[in-house]
Parts: C-alpha cells; structure tokens; sequence
C-alpha cells in the first residue's frame, strides 16, 4: 500500500521529486509558476566562481529542454504565476575550496516574482544553481517549474564526495576529464581523486625528472603538462570540485623504471607477474635503497606545489614481499643489519615519506594496507581510503584515523566486466559488476555506532580502475552509478524521518536524472527499458 | 614456447593482422607502399560494386591506422609501390540469400597492381574489407607488408549474425546504420532485427496503423516503411541480410495496446512474473481465432516489407499459466473437451508458420518452439537455441538446421546486475560474457557427425536492451561480437586441426577494436594500452 501511495504522488506531480541527489529539506506547494527566460543575477558581494556559474547555468537551463520520462505525455500545464529572475547572494565571497568549506544554500522560488538563492559560500552557491537547475522543466514552447512555492535547505551529510580516476591503464584525453567534472558537479560531487600514474604510464610533466613522462607517457600526445593540470584543477574548482592527486608509491611503480632502472626492485617479470605484482608489469621502488626515499621525497616537493589541494595521496596499496625478498640489494642489506626485516625497511620508508609528506603541511591520504598491513604508524591526520573490506572503516576510525570508503565490493565501477588476462576465460577478480542499486544500498555506516567514530567518517568514492576502461565508454561506465553514490554521500541513507531510502522509492528520480544527463551530453547508462521509466512500480520484483 | 613462436611470427609480418583472419593466408615479407588507393571494377556493371569501392576508397584514404604494437616501429623504406586493385567477379547478380557465395580471391604483388577475385559481388565486399585491413600507417607511411601476399577466404557458416532488441529501448536509424557498418568491418552478415516486443512497438504497419500509434515510445521513436527499406538497402549494400522477428504469441504486451481484445492475461500487476518473464504481460489469446488472423495478417504485411527469405517468428518464453487462468481460454476448454492449452497452442503455431510458407519464406523460430511445445515445425525451420548449449546438439539429431545463440556465450547484455529497481542482485544470466568467453564458445561442440554438423549453420550474438540504448549500444556490442564473427568465419580450428586460442587471436583483435574506433566505433578497450603495445606480457602465468 505504501508503495502505491507513492506511486500516485509520482504521477500526480512527479517533476515536484525531481532533485538528484535530494535536498535534506525540500518543501513544496501546488502552483506552477511559468518562465518564459531563466535571467539569474546576483546580490551585494559576489565573487568569479559564482559569476561564472551564472553564466554556465543560464546556458545549461536555458538550453535545456528537458522534461522527466514519467511526464511523456502531461501536455501544457496551466500556470498560475510567472518566474521573475533567480537572485544569488552569497555571505562570504572567498574562494577557498579546502575539507572545510560550506556548502549549504537556502533555495526559495515563490509562485510568482523573484526567487532567491542564499548560501554562505560561492561553493554553496554553485550547488543551490544545480538544484535550481533540476526544477526547471519544459512546458510547451516555455519552461515550468512545477508545485511553486518551493522552500530548500540544503547541505551535504558528508564532506568528501568523490570519485577515482585512473589516468595511468589507459589515457584519457582534457576534455572527458572536464567532461566528467561537469557530470560530477550534476550530481553535487565534491573530489576527483586522480590516480594519475601507475605501473603502465606516467602521462604528467615532471619539472624535477623530465625523463618520467619523456619514457612514460603514452605517446607525445597522451600526456599531461602542468598547464593541462593547472586547467583540470581550475575547471574543477569552479565547480566545487577538490583534485586529490595520487601518486602510488612504492608499489605501481614499473614506468619509473623505464627512465631509473636503478631505483626498482623486481621489475617486469615475466611470465611469473603474479608472484611480485597485482598485475603486469611488475616493479616497485627499491626499499633499500635511500635514492628511492629522496626520488620520492623529491616527487612530493614537487607535486604538493603543482596540486594546492591539503590532501596529497601517497598510495602504499598492494605491496608485494616477494619483489622485496628476492631483490640483491634488499638481500644485501639484510644480511649487513641482523635486525632489519622487509617489515622494518619498509616501515622506515614510509615513515620518512610520510614525514616529509606532513612537512609540506598537507594531510595524507593513503589506502588502507598502509595502516593494515605494515607495521608504520602513520600520523593521526592521515586519511585512511578503505577498498579490501567494510570492516576496515570500523577498524580505522577506532584507531582514532579518519576514513574515506571506497569498499570494492560496492564501489568499484569496473567489476564484473570478465577478466582482462586474454588466456584467461574467467570472471574479474571482483565480480559480480555493482549495479547502481548495489551501490545505492551500501552503507558507509553500517554497524559503527560510537558518534566520535562516525564523525572519522569523512565520505565515500567510487573507483573506476582502467583495465578495461579509456575515454571511449567511461560515461556509461560511471553514470549513473556514481550518481547512485552522491546521493547516499550528500543526502544521506535516510530521510528526516529516519527511513532509510530504498531503491524503488529512488528508480523514478534516478531515470530523471540519467535522462538530464544524456541531455547535458554525458552518455549515461539507461537502467530499464524506456516503458519502465514513464511507468514507476511496474518494474519491480513481485 | 609456442605461443612465444606464434606471436613473435606475427609481429614479424603485421600482414596477418586481419579480423577474423582468412580461411588461407600465405604471405612473404617484402613491404611496399600503398599512399594512393585506385580500386577498379575490371568487368562489373553492378552498382552495389561501385557503391562499395567509393566506400572503400574513401574509408582507406582516410583511415591512418597503426597497430599498437607498431607504436615504435621505424619508417619502413619500400622499393615498390602498390599500383590499382583490379576487382574481378563472376556474376553481377546483387540476390543475397543464405547461399549467397562469399569468397575471394585476394593478391598482392611486391609491387604493381593487385587482383582480388570473387564470384559474387558479395565475396567482392568481404575482400574489400580484408584488403583494407591489409593498409596500416608506419610512421606517416601506408604500406602493406608481408608482399607477395596471397588469400583465399569463404566462411565456414552462412549465417553471422547479431539480434538487436529496438524495443526495449528504441535506437536511431544512425545508429542501426553504424551498427551494420561496423558488422561489415567483421564480416557479419545478419542482422536479427528484433524490431517489437512488449514494452514498444516501433514499425509502422499498414495493415493496422494503431499499432504503431499506440505501440512507439514518441513520435520521433519510430521506423516508418521508408526507414526499414533505407536499413535494408543499407544493409544490402554491406552484404547484410535483414531477418525481422516478430515475436508471438508472448511477448505481444504492446498489441494490447490497440487490440485490448486479442489479448490474454495483460499487464498484470504486481505480480507480472506468475504471467510473464518480465513486465509487461501479455499474449495473444489462442483461444480466439482473430488472434491468429491478425497474426497472419502481420505476416503477409511484413513478408512484403522484408525481402529476405527468412522471417522470425518468436516463439520464446511462452507462459502457460497466462491462458489456463484467461476467461476465453477456460470457456473454450470446456466446450472442447479434447482441446487443451497444448493443443490450442500448436493450432496457432501452425496457423502462423503456414502463413509464413505460404509467403514462400523460411520460418525462424526460437527453440521452444520445437522443445517446448507439440507442434512440430516444418523441416526447413531454423532453429534459434538460446536456453541451453546443448540444445544445438539437440536441435541437428531431430534434422533441424540450428542457430546458436545460447545465452551462457552469446547474450551481450548478461552480468549488468538486475534491472528491475527494487531488486539488488545480479542478472539472470550472470557472469559478463568476456571476448574470450565469447570467442571460446564452440558451435560444433558435441556435434560429430558430418550429416549433423552442417545443420549447424549460423551463429548469432544477441543484445537484449533492458539496459541499453544507442548511448551505449557500440560498447555492449564491440568488440565481443567480433569475437563471435572470427569463430562464424573461420570456423575454431587452423588447416592442421589446432583449436584457436584467445592469446594466440588478442594481439589482432587489439587491431581491430583500435581500427574500429578510428573508424567511429565506440568499441571497449580490451586492456591497458600497455598490454597492448607489448604482446604476451599481461598473460595470466
């Protein structure tokens, strides 16, 4: 019975749901208020960022044409009042985009004349013009916005909302980059974690050693300057969006041995990978050797100053002992100091690339195998980015560690695609593939119920690892199933009532959503057949 | 150490890196230059010729294509230089049917001009396409290596196919067309057009223009008379036959939506899975004579509107339980007491596939038909197995002629998770269906006997659109369907009886999906580009 109560709501005044990820308050009335032009101003003090927003969602709304698959056929509405201008006023007008920035907004549009937009951050302002944005529809050879007056309050329930992005299995080119900020900032999400090298290329400039991106990039025309950087990170900033780099160290590594062989331990062995490596090709900086501490320590100088977000992620996923344990150098040293072990060398690694880290004044952030499975004590700022197991979060916020989850199981987008090894006629490692209702359902609390551990809990992000990914079919690959996530990361799991929000009761958004994106240009996955979309209910499990 | 030889033999002459690779491929290692591109018609009058070297000519021109593994190679310094491609072809007859002849004949000198050589024109189109894939770009220069090259190509099976769902979700003409573009790139010559089902119903009809009406998701999501003939030219002209499906008598929610009449059990809610394999219900009501009539008036509209000699008939995922429970049905029994929902069943088949015979075409019919029900089709029928692998075995002993489709190898839209939204687990038909899982697939498998084995006569991979629509259609598609294609044209074993493996076929399938997308395919990476460029090493050990 519930459920079709609120299927006769949808039908009633489905576009009145319509806010993707939904606000935490979100009050309507009855009225549709008409828009002939979508003119958006602003109010006392204002600053680039809000102006340039402005500007982009006068476009985007007033080239849109939109209008929600379960209104396929609801005609012209008859309108009551006529939309005056939105006006945006913001109490502060500094630019800073750091972990703590406000990104609340208060969004009033009246049955008829102005309507307003109040946050206290040009942040919390480019998210209420998103909001704005989604309320908007077509309505004959004019725009609505329907069940006027409408009354939003709005902030996000976690402060990281990110994404993973691997540049370094596969190149993607500026403008899919830009593409999918412009797709995360449709959905209210706040970080692109780009994992920008790896094992198989480094396609970014490096001013300390040229020689990484001359022998790693892909080709001449696969690869980042610091100008393509500085571009990605000001495109981003513009949208609420912090770039997070990661440089993965000490494991990932092999590229860095096409330009210094000398730092590397067990590099490209073949055919037996799989004993010193996750994947192919196989190599990590050599640990007992002080060169890779100062190679590394080096990078960080001159990453941390390219990359102005607070958090730098160092990586430390995946380290294999067997590189380490076969390796002369390695042997060498061992047998010169009876007291050292592979564990202690590579404690001692990470305690002075950490602490050379914490010197530049930002936070670490590092998968979670840096705390779990060795035997350094990272410092109490350090980010923990948990993937092997939901346990971990518990497990690290308990240690007093703050935590971002990107718990494979739910959230790693390239699941379930076969396995990549051509002579393997298999399944991926992580299987089945995480349908946007496997990641709409997990929950980044479960089972941790002590408030100062909950408050540990920085966010969530969703990977997409490139195996088998490159610029080709990354949109569907991660929409809309990261949107699934951004909702559960900026809304919560449950509504103010404490229900916690099911899927079925979310499906009808979601395909509003996923067909606003096609619109905008971002090639979304469809979730049902078309009928499914325009009739909410009809598609569930008995 | 075998696979080590194979793929050091193949980075040694790049000449072999054709997909799928031709039946005989005999090449030497001279690599001469090939900047200018001049195909001619030696002896051929027929347009469909003409029309297929302008694009041809236009494709190679334009194309500058580098294997991955080429990434580095030096500027090679040919001597000689290829001259025209002299094009020569038995008959200029343009019927393409089932036993349309395919080979050609194909010779590239060291030098001068080449001959390709085809009884068909048809054959002349699947040598073009080899011939193009013969022209990478080294280093700014186009060439062919591994001159003199010589090749004769046929495929082993005359049906290479893909179904595609356009109602589910509805796809473009663009779309479609791109589609049957990149199906000529692998040498596929079947498109299933699964063109209405329940949820929509496209095609315009003119016999019962209500249908369409009613049945099309939106006025700009449809295909009128003019579309479909545009498809099929389209496809002609690619050596692409069109088979339409129209699935009956489940599947039919659609039709209620204009003939609430003919209809039992429709759109049952909530509980459509007690009525149907997925919502919508609906089939047509086979206790009611205007049901079969109006299906065979759909059959003599259609047979009309598709020229192709076989036309599909559906027949899957029929539920009982639809017609025990509906009113008619239950009246009908009683006053027949003989008759049963099995008996009743079969009459309607019977009436349907007769109709189709007596348009003068073959009957293509899902596999339930013939397992699953008592009717018995006629001996020419083609039979599309999907649910099982070992119904093709089953289908050749009962001296049916069979299409393999089996869902566990060939459903390209499996292990996406489930669809419907309050469900969180994972499709019915789970796990994905890798390119390896796909190309080892083995049509003939448990199939010995000769007699038996050339009933086996197609293949088909199918992409049902529950969760996908043109956005991500050529993802879902390619480059898995190429897998299949190589299998459908050259057969799983070389001349000396070695079983093909995935390693020994990725480095050339790399090629292809990199050659696909140069030519606007959103065909999915295999790999990192890594592996791509440097063969044999991302092997599992």
């Amino acid at each position: 019975m519930k459920l079709s109560a609120i299927i006769g709501l949808l039908a009633a005044a489905p576009a009145a749901l319509a806010v993707w990820p939904i606000p935490q308050t979100f009050e309507q009335g009855s009225s549709n208020t008409q828009a002939h032009w979508i003119n958006i101003q602003t109010h006392g003090a204002t600053s680039g960022i809000v102006n340039r927003a402005i500007e982009r969602y006068r476009t985007i709304i007033n080239n849109e044409k939109f209008l929600a698959p379960v209104d396929y056929n609801r005609g012209v509405l008859a309108t009551s009042g006529t939309f005056g201008g939105l006006t945006v006023s913001v109490e502060s007008t500094n630019e800073q985009l750091t972990l703590d920035t406000d990104e609340s907004y208060t969004l009033d549009v009246p049955v008829t004349g102005q309507a307003t937009l109040k946050a206290k951050t040009p942040f919390g302002a480019v998210r209420g013009l998103e909001t704005f944005s989604q309320l908007v529809s077509a309505n004959g050879a004019t725009k609505a916005i329907v069940n006027t007056p409408v009354h939003i309050e709005d902030a996000p329930k976690f402060v990281h909302r990110g994404l993973l992005f691997d540049t370094a299995r596969n190149f993607y080119s500026l403008a899919s980059i830009f593409r999918t900020l412009d797709a995360m900032a449709y959905n209210k999400m706040n970080v692109l974690h780009w994992h920008i090298v790896d094992a198989q290329s480094w396609p970014v400039e490096s001013k300390t050693y040229p020689e990484l991106q001359k022998n790693g990039a892909y080709g001449p025309d696969m690869t980042y300057s610091y100008n393509d950087v500085q571009r990605v990170i000001a495109y981003a900033r513009d949208r609420g969006i912090r770039v997070i780099p990661e440089f993965d160290v000490p494991g990932h590594t092999y590229i860095v041995g096409q330009a210094h062989p000398e730092l590397m331990s067990c590099l490209n062995k073949q055919p037996g990978w799989d004993q010193y490596a996750a994947e192919p090709p196989s190599g990590q900086l050599n640990i007992a050797k002080p060169e890779s501490v100062a190679f590394t320590n080096k990078l960080i100088d001159e990453y941390a100053k390219l990359f102005p977000d607070e958090v730098f992620h160092i990586g430390g996923d995946e380290v294999n002992r067997q590189c380490w344990e076969e390796d002369p150098d390695v042997k060498a040293y061992l047998s010169a100091h009876p007291g050292e072990t592979v564990e202690s060398l590579l404690a001692s690694w990470y305690a002075q690339v950490h602490a050379h880290l914490d010197s530049t004044g930002k936070s670490a952030y590092t998968w979670e195998e840096t705390l779990f499975k060795s035997n350094f004590t990272p410092s109490p700022n350090t980010i923990m980015q948990v993937w092997l197991e939901h346990a971990s979060v518990e497990k690290a916020t308990a240690q007093g560690y703050r935590v971002v989850s990107s718990n494979y199981d739910s959230y790693y987008l390239d699941c379930g695609h076969g396995a990549w090894l051509p002579n393997f006629d298999g399944n991926s490692w992580c299987d089945p593939f995480k349908s946007w209702m496997h990641v709409y359902n997990y929950d980044v609390t479960a089972n941790i119920t002590d408030p100062e551990q909950l408050k540990l809990i920085m966010g969530t992000e969703v990977a997409a690892w490139s195996e088998q990914i490159d610029e080709t079919v990354i949109d569907p690959r991660l929409w809309p199933r990261a949107a699934a996530m951004a909702e559960t990361a900026w809304s919560g799991k449950t509504d103010a009532s404490g229900h916690v929000r099911t899927t079925d009761e979310v499906a009808s958004r979601l395909h509003e959503q996923r067909f606003r994106m096609v619109a905008r240009g971002i090639s979304a996955e469809p979730m049902q057949p078309l009928w499914c979309a325009r009739n909410p209910g009809m598609c569930n499990l008995p | 150490m075998k696979i080590a030889v194979a793929l050091t033999g193949m980075l040694a002459c790049a000449a072999a890196f054709t997909w799928p690779y031709p039946a005989q491929f005999d090449y030497k290692n001279t690599t001469i230059s090939a900047e200018d591109i001049h195909i001619v018609a030696k002896n051929s009058k027929s347009s469909l010729l003409e029309s297929a070297i302008s694009r041809y000519t236009a494709i190679i021109s334009k194309e500058r294509f580098t294997p991955p593994a080429d990434y580095k190679v030096e500027r090679p310094k040919p001597a000689a230089k290829l001259g025209k491609l002299l094009i020569e072809i038995e008959s200029d007859s343009e019927e393409l049917s089932m036993s349309t002849d395919e080979s050609y004949t194909l010779d590239i000198p060291a030098g001068g001009d080449g001959t390709l050589k085809a009884q068909t024109v048809f054959g002349a189109l699947r040598g073009l396409e080899t011939f193009s894939q013969l022209l990478p770009t080294l280093q700014g220069l186009r060439v062919v290596r591994g001159t003199p090259l010589h090749i004769e190509d046929r495929p082993v099976l005359a049906h290479r196919g893909l179904s595609l769902d356009t109602a589910r979700n509805y796809y473009p003409i663009a779309d479609l067309k791109r589609t049957l573009d990149a199906m000529s790139y692998n040498k596929m010559n079947v498109l299933h057009w699964h063109i209405v089902d329940g949820q929509s119903w496209p095609v315009e009809s003119k016999t019962y223009p209500e249908l369409q009406k009613n049945g099309a998701y939106a006025t700009n999501m449809r295909y009128s008379y003019q579309d479909v003939r545009d498809i099929i030219q389209y496809g002609k002209e690619r050596g692409i036959r069109i088979i339409p499906e129209f699935d009956m008598p489940g599947h039919t929610y659609i039709v209620g939506q204009s003939f609430p009449k003919l209809m039992s059990c429709l759109d049952k809610q909530p509980d459509w899975d007690q009525y149907a394999a997925e919502p919508p219900s609906g089939q047509l009501n086979i206790a009611k004579d205007e049901a079969a009539d109006f299906a065979v008036g759909l059959i003599d509209e259609y047979a009309k509107l598709f020229p192709d000699e076989v036309f599909h008939l559906g027949g899957d995922e029929v539920n009982r339980k639809c017609w025990e429970e509906d009113p008619d049905v239950k009246a009908y029994l009683k006053a027949h007491a003989n008759a049963t929902v099995e008996t009743l069943l079969s009459a309607f088949y019977t009436k349907v596939h007769g109709a189709v015979e007596g348009q003068g075409k073959i009957g293509m019919s899902w596999e339930e038909t013939l397992f699953h029900s008592e009717y018995a089709p006629p001996k020419d029928t083609l039979i599309q197995t999907w649910i099982d692998e070992q119904s093709i075995p089953k289908t050749v002993a009962k001296g049916y002629r069979s299409i393999a489709s089996p869902a566990s190898s060939y459903y390209l839209d499996c292990g996406h998770g489930a669809w419907l939204a309050n469900f969180d687990g994972n499709s019915w038909c789970d796990p994905f269906k890798s390119w390896m899982h796909v190309y080892n697939f083995d049509p003939w498998a448990n199939v010995t006997r000769a007699a038996e084995r050339e009933l086996i006569v197609g293949a088909e991979v199918a992409l049902w659109s529950e969760q996908s629509d043109a956005v991500t259609l050529d993802k879902y598609l390619w480059p898995r369907a190429a897998a299949m294609a190589e299998v459908a044209w050259l057969g799983k074993t070389d001349a000396d009886g070695h079983v093909r493996t995935t390693e020994e076929v990725v480095q050339r399938l790399h090629d292809q999906r990199f050659r696909m997308v140069g030519r606007g395919i959103g065909a999915e990476p295999l790999q990192p580009l890594w592996c791509a460029r440097n063969p044999g090493h991302c092997l599992l050990p």
